[in-house]
């Protein structure tokens, strides 16, 4: 059995009615801030990484997978992204006091066109480090594939862009990879990582 | 002085019988959509359909139809047949509707980007993040939509804040679980999970909303009743989005994993039983109270 | 009891991994399958591909290398292909897909085996070392322990690429025994293996690689197995004017694996040894093979026939057939037709094989511990589809009393008169010995004995015999001039008919029981031969030398004379190679180098018909081959299916990371030590970890997919008993 009481519709709020609604507005509007904050929390959290050996420091995002064996000094990688899995790694490459930072540059393309799938140069742009120092930027874009021979590899797009800077007598390279589909957004990550890179 | 109660009758007593009754309604649809969607979940699990993959949207399409329906049927037709209906019941499932549409999705999904960062944290995280987003956007619209389609001008009885808040849970959920079949693509019976799912989130959210709106408006209560009931809402939100999830997750071994359905469905049937529960002993209370105050008054 | 028969159904509708059990019949097919290739020999026209052969093959480790025929991937005539295509089994219910293009690693055309390596992908992308996925292979067996009647399975690709790989299974009916090697030289099976499985695999019952599925193919003009597939000459017609790929009849004969052990050790450790100071290869001979002196020897001893018999008594369990053969070439393809009775015997013959031997000399085929059933056996020999003569031996009646000489050796007389040498080689002198044995000889009975240095009769003796009737007796030669160094021969003759025949080499100078054919030999390191021969000798050697030379002297080796050089590594042979020789008869600096040997302990035997006359050993680093952690396959694999709870369909590009035994997932901080393997999901949701799991070890694994919730996962092990499993992992939307 159901009841209920009524009463004849208010037209004016009484002051409580009316703090209650302007406290609610401002507790939504303060947890959506704290929505954002948190947001901005979990996906700028970052790890350090140190390279005493090699000189470097650096943040990078957490849960990035961090991987230090192979032709590089660094390399972290975003592995829970579905698709190509985005990456940062930092190598770096002995020079001559001949070398330009084109040369270390072309010598990165003629090496990745034996390896990668339609490897192609896009552009070169001059970079500013976080420094203000002077760097120079390769832009290229590769197709993705998992090589597995047994497992139907998904192709992706890959966009990728080096960072070069020469310094001390050798050629830091920064290199980012990302899926074409969030290349531009996944940029800010890498404008992040350079600022935070010590070397 | 009895001839003098004749013709003055109890206003109560009058408005009682103009007003088309909300809990039992509300009640019997949630009884009815629970089993017809239970029916289907329990279809997926053991018989394991499977179904041409266009035929499978326009089921799950026509599943996330009932509740709109029933709805319609249960609680908005019989509005035309009392003295007093409530006027603006599919007025404020639209606007739900609409604003889901036009702000809540867009602002969960590509501002807060909840997909890429809320899953992968722990559950006590999961239940704060859901809760500071999809639980702040759902509840701050929903209540924004009453606030200022109904409030206070269409209060008129308690009933009349759970009715309209059920009116935008089901606008609300409605256009969610469109989204989700469209998004998706889930198989039937996973569809009626997730459309469960939207429909306990968004009443549970609604309701403790409504609770707020009736102790605020017709008790005149504590400024701070008000915010705290859509701060339940928003948790009931977060609480039950990071829980149904992990519910229905198997965990892994090396005889690999499974959805758990039935885990989670019956997490969704315990979360509308609990919220109806403590919404409505919450109001009891609150109109129990009024009427006591009522009664020493008149009397 | 409804209670009951509920929870068994929800189980099993709950449950749906699938772990295959070991040891069924196929478990093992399927791995077997698995690690079966086919291969395109394509030569590039025009920029485009034209098949030239085809063959299956077999991975043989887990960083591609293949076994498959030589005959089939060596450029010759008939493949003259530059181009080596790999298509692997995806779907073992299917057509073999194209994957990657391989180069040959090191090859024996006599052997008819080639090893191959992946090298490139399809499209000829170099492959990066170590970036080449982990693929499954196959266990090498011991091909020696086969016996007559064990189960065979033999692997393969049953036509030209059109359908999936197929196993054929059949018995050992037969062993055929021939020069080339230690042990049988063939292995005959009737089971049914269509041509185009030739280079393929023949495996044991326990699944292991035993031999290789071989024939020749024929000829271009044998339309019968040779097919027209595409329209090379761009005609729009395909027809006879196009490229034919030979597919080669059904094959009968596998290679037994055991001859192909030191190609395989020498590719699996790229081991590339090369002989520096040999002369150009010898221009292949212009007239036609030939074969002569057909006859049956009922057992060998050293490559020579103990006796030379015309019929052999029931139960014979061991006969061979000898021959001289001359103008051979890598590419002659020999056959032996055995018929009894008038109807062909296919146990004791030997299809179209390529022939495995030299330019010229003595040939045998035959068989041991094999009964011969009794009845008129008619050899007949054919080179290249061509009959080149026949012989005839009853089998059967009593055992043979006739007169006979066997079991000859030679040597030279001490000076108490003793036959002291080992039996083949004898140095440079003036006289030459040897001792025979004979039976049922009578006094009285003529018979003579011829010698041959060459070709050439050097000397004859015809007598009436007069030491009794059995015994051993000693002859000797003294050719005018001395013993020079080459071949020789002895035919010793009973009453007119060729009773016993052996040859022997004259090298080297005299130096106690062996001649002394080769001396100095020493190692070295340098940047080229010339550097080496002046460079100093060494034993020992860093690691990551560039180059390791062999050099030695020679002495009185006359050209033809079979050497051989051996070369091991951590006592186990990876180069075997035994050819004429074709330089000057005695110099000195002979070099033999090994391109980037790894650390090991490494071994070089010179050999001359087939003794061992000088060895010497070194070792460079730590003197152990670096330990192959992929070498063996022992361990679960992986696999299964991530896919979207909600949709119910496979999910693309999911990474799932096994974490390595050492840490927990609640430990793992996505550093890449802490991880075991990693694995990325097809566009089917699929996903195969390319690395074997230790039996009973516990790993642990992560999946974390954007918009899912993840999974986290410890205590994942798998027992010995679970060499395959196949998981379904289901990803719900958080």
């Amino acid at each position: 059995m159901e009841f209920e009481t009524g009463r004849s519709p208010a037209i004016q709020l009484t002051p409580r009615q009316r703090w209650a609604i302007a406290i609610t507005y401002g507790l939504i509007v303060l947890g959506l801030a704290l929505g954002v904050n948190l947001r901005d929390g979990s996906l700028n959290l970052a790890s350090d990484y140190r390279n005493l050996e090699a000189g470097i420091s650096a943040k990078y995002p957490a849960r990035w997978l961090l991987e230090e064996s192979g032709p590089f000094i660094f390399r972290v990688r975003d592995m829970a992204y579905r698709g190509f899995n985005t990456l940062i790694e930092v190598s770096a490459a002995p020079v001559g006091s001949d070398t330009t930072e084109r040369n270390l540059l072309d010598q990165l393309t003629l090496q990745r066109s034996q390896v990668l799938i339609d490897y192609s140069v896009l552009g070169y742009e001059d970079y500013r480090l976080a420094d203000g120092s002077a760097a120079i930027s390769m832009s290229y874009s590769f197709v993705s594939r998992d090589s597995n021979p047994f497992l139907e590899g998904v192709s992706s797009i890959v966009y990728g862009l080096d960072i070069l800077t020469i310094r001390r007598g050798q050629a830091l390279i920064v290199a980012f990879r990302a899926d074409a589909a969030i290349y531009l957004r996944e940029l800010d990550t890498l404008r992040w990582f350079v600022q935070n890179l010590e070397f | 002085m009895l001839s003098e109660t004749r013709l003055q009758p109890d206003p109560l007593r009058e408005d009682t019988y103009s007003f088309l009754p909300v809990w039992r309604r509300l009640g019997l649809q949630l009884v009815i959509l629970s089993a017809a969607l239970l029916l289907i979940v329990l279809l997926g699990v053991f018989l394991q359909p499977r179904l041409d993959a266009q035929l499978g949207r326009l089921l799950s399409l026509t599943t996330a139809a009932m509740p709109v329906v029933l709805w319609l049927y249960a609680s908005v037709l019989p509005e035309y047949r009392v003295a007093r209906p409530r006027r603006r019941l599919i007025g404020v499932a639209a606007v739900s509707a609409l604003t889901a549409s036009a702000i809540g999705l867009p602002l969960v999904q590509e501002f807060f980007r909840v997909q890429e960062w809320l899953p992968l944290q722990s559950v006590f995280a999961r239940i704060l993040g859901y809760t500071l987003t999809a639980g702040a956007v759902d509840a701050g619209l929903k209540f924004a939509v009453l606030r200022y389609l109904i409030y206070p001008q269409s209060l008129r009885v308690r009933g009349d804040a759970i009715a309209y808040a059920f009116a935008g849970a089901v606008g609300y959920s409605g256009f969610m679980n469109i989204a989700l079949i469209w998004q998706l693509e889930p198989t039937w019976d996973t569809a009626a999970i997730y459309l469960l799912a939207n429909l306990t989130i968004q009443l549970a959210s609604s309701l403790f909303i409504a609770l707020g709106i009736v102790e605020s408006y017709f008790s005149d209560a504590y400024p701070l009743v008000l915010p705290i009931n859509v701060l339940a809402a928003a948790l009931s939100t977060g609480l039950i989005t990071a829980l149904v999830g992990g519910f229905m997750s198997g965990p892994l071994s090396t005889a690999g994993n499974t959805d758990r359905p039935l885990f989670a469905f019956a997490l969704l049937l315990a979360a509308i039983i609990l919220t109806l529960a403590a919404v409505y002993f919450l109001y009891s209370n609150s109109e129990r109270r009024e009427r006591e105050a009522y009664s020493s008054q008149w009397n | 009891m409804k209670n009951l028969r509920l929870s068994a159904l929800l189980l099993i509708l709950f449950v749906s991994v699938t772990v295959w059990p070991q040891g069924a019949v196929t478990l093992d097919a399927d791995r077997i399958k698995r690690a079966t290739v086919f291969i395109y020999q394509a030569r590039s026209v025009n920029n485009d591909l034209v098949i030239k052969c085809v063959s299956s093959g077999t991975l043989i480790s887990a960083d591609g290398l293949i076994i498959t025929n030589a005959h089939s991937v060596l450029p010759s005539q008939q493949c003259d292909g530059d181009q080596l295509i790999i298509s692997l089994n995806v779907d073992l219910s299917e057509p073999p897909i194209p994957k990657y293009r391989a180069r040959i690693s090191s090859a024996d055309d006599g052997l008819d085996i080639a090893i191959l390596r992946i090298t490139r992908e399809l499209d000829g992308r170099l492959i990066a070392s170590g970036e080449l996925p982990i693929l499954p292979f196959a266990d090498i067996g011991n091909s020696d322990v086969v016996a007559i009647d064990h189960n065979l399975i033999a692997a393969g690709f049953p036509d030209l690429g059109n359908q999936a790989a197929a196993i054929t299974r059949g018995t050992v009916t037969a062993f055929i025994s021939e020069p080339s090697g230690p042990g049988p030289a063939w292995f005959k099976t009737r089971a049914e293996i269509p041509g185009t499985m030739s280079g393929g695999g023949a495996y044991n019952s326990a699944g292991q690689l035993i031999g290789i599925p071989t024939n020749a193919p024929a000829g271009r003009s044998a339309a019968a197995s040779c097919r027209y597939i595409a329209d090379t000459n761009r005609d729009g017609l395909v027809n006879s004017s196009d490229n034919c790929v030979p597919t080669g009849d059904f094959v009968s004969t596998i290679r037994p694996i055991n001859h192909a052990r030191s190609l395989i050790r020498g590719a699996r450790n790229n081991l590339s040894a090369q002989i520096i100071s040999a002369p150009a290869e010898m221009p292949p001979p212009l007239n036609p093979p030939r074969a002569s002196r057909l006859f049956f020897a009922p057992s060998v001893s050293d490559g020579s026939p103990s006796t030379v018999v015309g019929s052999m008594p029931s139960n014979t369990k061991s006969l061979f057939f000898f021959f001289d053969y001359d103008n051979m070439t890598a590419e002659t393809v020999y056959e032996l037709r055995v018929s009894r009775d008038g109807i062909p015997d296919p146990t004791f013959s030997l299809p179209p094989v390529r022939w495995s031997g030299r330019e010229n000399g003595l040939w045998y085929i035959g068989s041991r511990e094999q009964a011969w059933a009794n009845g008129a056996y008619e050899f007949t020999l054919l080179f290249n589809g061509t009959s080149v003569g026949s012989r005839r031996i009853i089998v059967g009646g009593g055992a043979d009393n006739s007169s006979q000489f066997s079991d000859i050796v030679f040597g030279t007389l001490d000076q108490s008169g003793s036959l002291v040498g080992n039996g083949s080689i004898l140095p440079l002198g003036d006289i030459a010995s040897a001792r025979f044995l004979f039976a049922n000889m009578r006094n009285g009975l003529p018979w003579s004995a011829i010698w041959y240095f060459g070709a050439v009769e050097v000397a004859r003796s015809a007598d009436l015999w007069s030491d009794g009737s059995h015994g051993a007796k000693v002859i000797r030669v003294a050719p005018n001039g001395g013993l020079l160094p080459g071949s020789y021969r002895l035919e010793l003759y009973v009453d007119g008919a060729l009773s016993a025949t052996s040859d022997f080499f004259v090298s080297g100078t005299p130096a106690g029981p062996l001649p002394e054919i080769f001396t100095r030999l020493r190692h070295t390191t340098a940047d080229t031969p010339a550097a080496a021969r002046n460079a100093p000798a060494l034993s020992s050697f860093p690691t990551s030398i560039p180059t390791l030379y062999a050099l030695f002297d020679w002495h009185q080796l006359a050209a033809g004379t079979p050497w051989t050089l051996r070369w091991l590594v951590d006592d186990q042979v990876f180069f075997d190679s035994t050819n004429p020789w074709h330089t000057i008869e005695s110099g000195a600096d002979f070099t033999v180098s090994l391109a980037n040997p790894p650390d090991g302990s490494y071994k070089l035997q010179l050999l001359v018909n087939r003794l061992k006359l000088i060895e010497q050993e070194v070792t460079i680093g730590i003197g152990q081959l670096p330990i192959d952690r992929l070498a063996r396959f022992e361990g679960t694999i992986l696999s299964g299916r991530v896919f979207d709870a909600a949709a119910g369909i496979g999910m693309p590009s999911i990474t799932i990371v096994l974490i390595s035994a050492d840490f927990t997932a609640s430990e793992f901080e996505w550093r890449e030590d802490q991880i075991f393997a990693l694995a990325t999901t097809d566009r089917n949701g699929n996903f195969q970890f390319a690395r074997p799991l230790a039996f009973d070890t516990f790993y642990s694994v992560v999946i974390e997919a954007d918009g899912f919730i993840p999974h986290a996962a410890d205590e994942f092990w798998f027992s010995a008993d679970q060499p395959y499993a196949d998981i379904e992992i289901a990803m719900v939307r958080g």
